[in-house]
């Protein structure tokens, strides 16, 4: 295991705990989704496992390493790009990594080649204050991989970017995935946990409510229904039913059987309406 | 590698200064101080004898005597203080009153240029102004003369302002500049990137307080090449410079993470400045120097640069400060990076 988290607990004082007794595991090579919504303690979490809050109650472990006892080294071998883009915005793109890169212990990868990766390249030696939201947050990643990290934690990593920009992050942690990289990411962006995660663990409360890969939250929490479309006296009808209603199974076949249907469409839940049914509550 | 993540900190925080704009303030200010050094402030503002006096008399009241005479007079109640005060320039005339409830002798400190008949003027005027307290009742003189060379040329009123300036300059300054620095970094969010690389905190004060040190010595290079010339110890007033405003910039950084924002910060900044300006007065005053002002980090700063400036030969004042400011260092760092930790923990940051 390359994370290990047992019995977690984090609070910062006052009423309840923001991280309230949770224990998951991640394997190596694996793109593991931390979802939940605004304070549901994800990135307490997160930043427990990297160090930046301390281990209050419980047992984490980063890449083998106790972190109650982890010394400054273990950044050597983990890379986070955070929500915001925390930048030097009067340092190029360049120096900014040229700077991060610096102060590893480790060999880093070679920054123009990074820079090419995240399409900035011909941006490299602009002072970040003049670069787009996206062009940070792609800086952003390209920093936490200077370093070329066994685990890649990601906070957020699409928020508020365009579509196209959005699939280019996601088409880079599959890359990383594909090297060997570890993937701890938390969202609260179901569509790039569901397209991306090997496995996700929803968030509530500070507790872990549920955890699968994505395909067997679905097969479990949501409900097989079908979408048809079909004329009666000339108009254009349309029906939701269920397949796990018989008499509705029965109006299918029904529909079927006279030839009406001009339509049908299987609904799987999402994993959005999967955490609804889960904990109650919608993630924004 | 601990050292290599400190000078690259530390060059990109001078790089940050530069682009901040920062250095210009900093060039613009000593400019300024050059001009009103220079121009403004006269190079003599007072040629009379100044009387430093010891009333070591049981009633004290030679001092209240003096006090109403209006005379030019430093009032010190000590030998260590007696002395500092009569190292400072060559027109300074040391008086020790001792006695019971009348002045009974009179220990008088000459310089050593004033002629025979200069003394028996003084002593008849200091019989006569002591008349008051003493009546009929005999009073004796004794007389000791400074070596040559304890006291030095007074410096012109003008350039004796200079360790003040510079303090000014490279500490005060200093010191909102550093505070600048850091709430750039705690608003862009870099202090939280950088937690998560294998540098550490102490790297990370450190390099600050030695950019901003770097930045004193600049200005501290012009004020002095432009004032004074070349003819002063360079090595003792860099080194005090840079010194101190490493020791000052790191005061600073533990008391900037106490507050979110620059606005909350200033209320306390001005303050520290205040406290740290507190020995200026030792300087115009040196019979103003109580033990818990000697322990703040601008006071030997102050008086070392000025031995620096003016020599007047007492190597102690310089090794001595240079030895206060180093203390304060090895006591004051580890202090703020443990400061630092705990608010960067408690703030999640």
């Amino acid at each position: 295991m390359v994370i290990k988290v047992e019995e977690l607990y984090y609070s910062y004082g006052g009423g309840r705990n923001a991280v309230d007794g949770i224990s998951f595991e991640v394997e190596k090579g694996e793109i593991f989704g931390f979802l939940g919504p605004n304070g549901a303690g994800k990135s307490t979490t997160q930043n427990v496992l990297t160090g930046l809050l301390p281990v209050q109650k419980g047992r984490v472990e980063v890449a083998g390493r106790d972190m109650r006892r982890a010394g400054h080294d273990l950044y050597n071998l983990i890379g986070v790009a955070f929500e915001n883009p925390n930048l030097y915005l009067k340092l190029t793109g360049l120096e900014n990594l040229q700077f991060f890169a610096s102060l590893y212990d480790r060999e880093t990868a070679d920054l123009m080649s990074l820079l090419r990766k995240v399409g900035l390249e011909e941006a490299a030696h602009q002072r970040v204050a003049a670069y787009s939201k996206g062009m940070r947050q792609k800086l952003v990643l390209a920093r936490s991989l200077v370093n070329k990290p066994e685990i890649w934690f990601l906070d957020e990593p699409t928020a508020g970017l365009d579509p196209t920009t959005t699939q280019w992050v996601l088409d880079l942690v599959r890359e990383k995935r594909d090297e060997g990289t570890t993937v701890f990411l938390t969202t609260h962006n179901m569509y790039v946990a569901d397209s991306l995660c090997d496995r996700v663990a929803f968030l509530n409360e500070g507790r872990i409510v549920a955890m699968d890969t994505p395909r067997n939250l679905k097969l479990k929490y949501g409900e097989k229904l079908v979408t048809v479309e079909h004329r009666r006296d000339g108009r254009l009808e349309r029906e939701v039913l269920s397949l796990s209603d018989e008499r509705e199974r029965e109006r299918l076949a029904e529909l079927v059987r006279l030839g009406r249907l001009e339509t049908i469409h299987s609904e799987e839940a999402t994993l959005e309406e999967v955490f609804i049914k889960v904990t109650g509550r919608a993630l924004q | 590698m601990m050292l290599h993540r400190f000078l690259t900190l530390t060059a990109k925080d001078l790089r940050l200064i530069v682009r901040n704009h920062m250095l210009t303030v900093v060039v613009a200010v000593a400019l300024i101080i050059v001009g009103t050094v220079n121009f403004l402030v006269p190079e003599d503002v007072s040629s009379e004898t100044v009387v430093v006096l010891w009333d070591r008399t049981t009633a004290q009241s030679v001092g209240r005597l003096f006090e109403a005479a209006d005379a030019e007079t430093i009032f010190v109640d000590s030998e260590a203080a007696f002395e500092e005060a009569m190292a400072v320039y060559g027109n300074r005339l040391g008086l020790r009153v001792e006695g019971g409830e009348v002045p009974e002798r009179v220990v008088v400190t000459y310089q050593g240029h004033e002629n025979p008949e200069v003394r028996r003027l003084l002593e008849a005027s200091l019989r006569q102004q002591l008349r008051p307290l003493r009546g009929e009742a005999p009073l004796t003189f004794a007389t000791e003369t400074l070596q040559p060379g304890t006291a030095p040329e007074r410096p012109p009123f003008n350039l004796s302002l200079l360790p003040i300036l510079i303090f000014t300059e490279a500490g005060m300054i200093g010191l909102l500049l550093a505070a600048a620095l850091f709430y750039s970094e705690k608003t862009e969010g870099t202090l939280q990137a950088y937690r998560v690389t294998p540098g550490g905190l102490t790297e990370y004060l450190l390099a600050k307080s030695v950019a901003m040190g770097l930045v004193g010595l600049v200005s501290t290079t012009i004020i002095t090449l432009l004032t004074v010339g070349l003819d002063v110890n360079w090595p003792a007033v860099l080194g005090v410079v840079f010194l101190s405003a490493v020791v000052v910039t790191l005061v600073t950084l533990v008391a900037a993470n106490m507050f979110q924002t620059i606005s909350q910060f200033l209320f306390t900044g001005v303050l520290l400045n205040l406290v740290l300006a507190l020995p200026t007065v030792s300087y115009f005053l040196p019979g103003f120097a109580p033990v818990w002002l000697r322990w703040l980090p601008s006071y030997p700063m102050i008086f070392a640069l000025r031995e620096a400036y003016f020599p007047t030969g007492a190597e102690a004042v310089l090794t001595g400060a240079v030895g206060q400011i180093l203390l304060t260092l090895v006591v004051v760092l580890p202090l703020a990076v443990l400061a630092f930790r705990r608010q960067l923990i408690a703030r999640d940051v």
